[in-house]
């Protein structure tokens, strides 16, 4: 499975009403109510725990939570 | 389980806000009889049937965010638990200090009104407000209110997360360029006026001598208030850091920090909604939050705390 894949079934395991294949990858997280604040948290989480690495401080930004396109690409520099 | 209360503050009213605890628990509306008969006016009709407008002032919203977290905690405190920390967010300190034994029910009260009419002229001095911005670092935020005159960080909610106190002169540029960083959301929020910025330093000097007359008792050695994010070690400096406090930054992620420090695990937030919640996930995500805004809510964290006590 790949990164988006793995992102994606974290999405659905919060948001439990959306179908994956339903999740957009270019829409803003927040903005377009596929996640709401604690659920985006529960994302970092499951992103912690499944990519094995903590989410510094700084890197809570737009550039790397804005969508889906961006956290992948947030994913891939930290485990590279 | 190494239990912290934490209080929240300003900018979550709503109509209605707490009514449904009020009507769940009728043996704890004496906290609302006992503040409309102190102050001689019915706070608890502006908090369930008035309208946004009146929310919006900060004298009542002050009030009404006090009275909604001290009827939360009159009813957790039967469960005879004993936190080993306790923070509030702004005017949430009150009643954190209220729960932790340093004002009284009536004194904090008067205080939380007197607070409020202060910010409240204060803000009619200044034409300032407030924005509420996700996801820009620290550095980027100080570095655009660096740029831009007339605005401050006023409140450090979590990695990521913070307001903004401006000029009304500034709020679309500033708005703008929290754009053109690429925040993930930013919102005005629903406060009168530039909160815990220098706008501010006007209503802390009227309220100085209110605050530093009141005979207060030390609260909970894990007191941590907001001002240096720290343990207090005498009344008379509390009371300074209140003073600051006002026209000073909310370290509110720091405070988090040093429960955490601390050896707090669990987190419960008593008050309406669950924004301190999210600020303390947030910035640490291994802990555990409670929260008790809605009687739902409340009914559930009661039931897991009594379980573990």
């Amino acid at each position: 499975m790949d990164i988006m894949d793995k992102l994606k079934q974290g999405v659905c395991a919060i948001n439990v009403v959306i179908e994956k294949s339903d999740i957009p990858t270019d829409e803003g997280l927040l903005a377009s109510g596929i996640l709401d604040s604690f659920g985006l948290i529960e994302l970092i989480g499951f992103i912690e725990s499944e990519f094995n690495f903590e989410m510094e401080d700084d890197e809570f930004t737009g550039d790397n939570f804005k969508d889906l396109t961006a956290v992948k690409a947030y994913v891939e520099r930290k485990i590279a | 389980m190494s239990l912290a209360f934490v209080f929240p503050g300003q900018g979550e009213q709503k109509v209605g806000m707490g009514k449904d605890i009020y009507d769940a628990y009728p043996g704890k509306r004496f906290i609302f009889n006992n503040a409309n008969e102190i102050l001689n006016e019915n706070i608890g009709n502006l908090c369930f049937k008035g309208n946004y407008d009146d929310l919006i002032d900060s004298r009542i919203s002050g009030l009404a965010t006090f009275l909604v977290s001290s009827l939360i905690y009159e009813i957790i405190k039967d469960l005879s638990l004993k936190p080993s920390g306790y923070a509030g967010y702004s005017l949430g300190q009150y009643t954190a200090l209220y729960a932790s034994g340093a004002f009284s029910f009536e004194q904090t009260l008067r205080l939380v009104n007197s607070r409020g009419n202060c910010l409240k002229k204060a803000a009619m001095a200044n034409e300032t407000g407030m924005l509420g911005v996700i996801g820009l670092s620290e550095e980027v935020i100080g570095k655009i209110v660096a740029r831009v005159d007339k605005s401050y960080i006023a409140n450090y909610n979590s990695p990521g997360n913070y307001s903004v106190s401006y000029d009304r002169s500034v709020r679309d540029m500033l708005f703008s360029e929290f754009e053109k960083e690429n925040a993930m959301k930013i919102t005005d929020i629903p406060v009168a006026g530039g909160w815990h910025s220098p706008f501010m330093k006007m209503a802390a000097n009227m309220f100085r001598e209110e605050l530093f007359c009141q005979k207060i008792k030390l609260p909970h050695e894990n007191f941590i208030e907001n001002y240096t994010a720290d343990q207090v070690k005498s009344t008379d400096r509390l009371k300074d850091n209140l003073y600051h406090h006002i026209y000073c930054p909310v370290k509110w992620h720091q405070s988090v920090r040093r429960l955490i420090e601390l050896g707090i695990d669990t987190f419960v937030e008593v008050g309406f909604g669950n924004q301190l919640s999210k600020f303390i996930k947030y910035t640490n995500r291994k802990v555990k939050v409670l929260y008790t805004g809605t009687v739902g809510d409340l009914d559930k964290t009661i039931e897991i705390l009594s379980k573990s006590s």
